[in-house]
């Protein structure tokens, strides 16, 4: 199974995933990528200031962007 | 492994919760068991089953699981040595859960019948199974308010602390370390959250340098830390000083 990696921006926060995830196609990447987004907006419980950007890229093995999900708070 | 010692890891641990005399010890020892190694992934019992046994945990880990509609499945406890996860099919049939070895474990089993007119023998006994199965309820509700008003790292702290603490009282956890055999699944479906999510709140909580987790080893670096970011406190486990 193809692996990729989900990495998170949150204003100047940056996460890198160095472990990756195993899955069997783009779109079960898709399927953990909008699940998994959804579970760290929940957290971000007011975290996400208006102005700030809040953005998961998923990568395949090779580095090249597949998605990517944007979450933008303005005023 | 002998049975004998799947006895004495009963008594030591009903003698980690509650006064055991002697009396009582000798009838726990006097329980016809019968001694299984189960591979990981083995389920002991399935949903929907009928048993005339239960299933003591003498070496390494099991755990609850339920499985949705779609198919997604849900972790619902861990299960250290010393615990009897379906000791309530001695009154509620069919079992309403799956119980399956996390790793490789050693696990006995102790029929019905025999546990009954034990348990009639001694009102003392009585009351401690019963106790065993009012904590084993303390422990789901506190997983409760960890899937519904954790975030995601307090929950997977939480689960790390929960463990080091019940693995203590059976002695299987050292100051610092622990074995742990779960997968990033199994962890995920433990606390409610996706694969890639679970990973991301290790890594973080790895950066933070509260843990170490390097395959099956879970390595404790600020255990009081991790305590504090994981709001926990051992008081849900109503656990007694062993004697």
């Amino acid at each position: 199974m193809p692996r990729y990696f989900f990495n998170v921006r949150h204003g100047d926060e940056s996460y890198r995933d160095e472990v990756g995830e195993d899955l069997p196609d783009n779109l079960a990447a898709w399927h953990e990528a909008t699940a998994s987004a959804g579970q760290s907006i929940r957290d971000l419980d007011g975290r996400l200031k208006p102005g700030t950007d809040w953005r998961m890229d998923v990568l395949n093995e090779a580095g090249s962007l597949v998605y990517s999900i944007e979450v933008k708070a303005r005023v | 492994m002998t049975m004998g010692f799947a006895h004495s890891k009963l008594t030591a641990r009903l003698r980690a919760i509650a006064l055991l005399d002697d009396a009582d010890a000798a009838l726990v020892e006097s329980l016809p068991i019968k001694l299984q190694n189960v591979p990981g992934g083995q389920d002991i019992v399935r949903d929907g089953q009928t048993v005339e046994q239960c299933c003591m945990l003498v070496d390494g880990y099991l755990f609850r699981h339920k499985i949705a509609a779609d198919g997604k499945r849900q972790i619902v406890s861990w299960h250290v040595p010393g615990d009897i996860p379906d000791l309530y099919s001695l009154h509620l049939d069919p079992i309403d859960h799956n119980i399956t070895a996390l790793g490789p474990a050693v696990i006995c089993f102790i029929p019905h019948h025999p546990f009954k007119e034990m348990l009639n023998a001694s009102p003392g006994l009585t009351h401690i199974f019963w106790r065993e199965t009012l904590v084993d309820s303390a422990l789901f509700r506190e997983w409760v308010v960890s899937l519904g008003k954790r975030d995601a790292l307090a929950r997977i702290a939480h689960m790390i602390c929960e463990l080091a603490t019940r693995l203590r009282v059976v002695g299987l956890a050292t100051e610092d370390r622990f074995q742990f055999p779960a997968s990033q699944v199994d962890v995920a479906d433990a606390t409610g959250m996706t694969p890639v999510h679970a990973n991301r709140m290790i890594q973080q909580l790895r950066a933070k340098g509260l843990i170490e987790w390097e395959g099956q080893t879970i390595r404790l670096l600020n255990f009081e830390e991790l305590k504090s970011l994981a709001d926990f406190d051992e008081a849900y486990l109503h656990l007694r000083t062993p004697r």
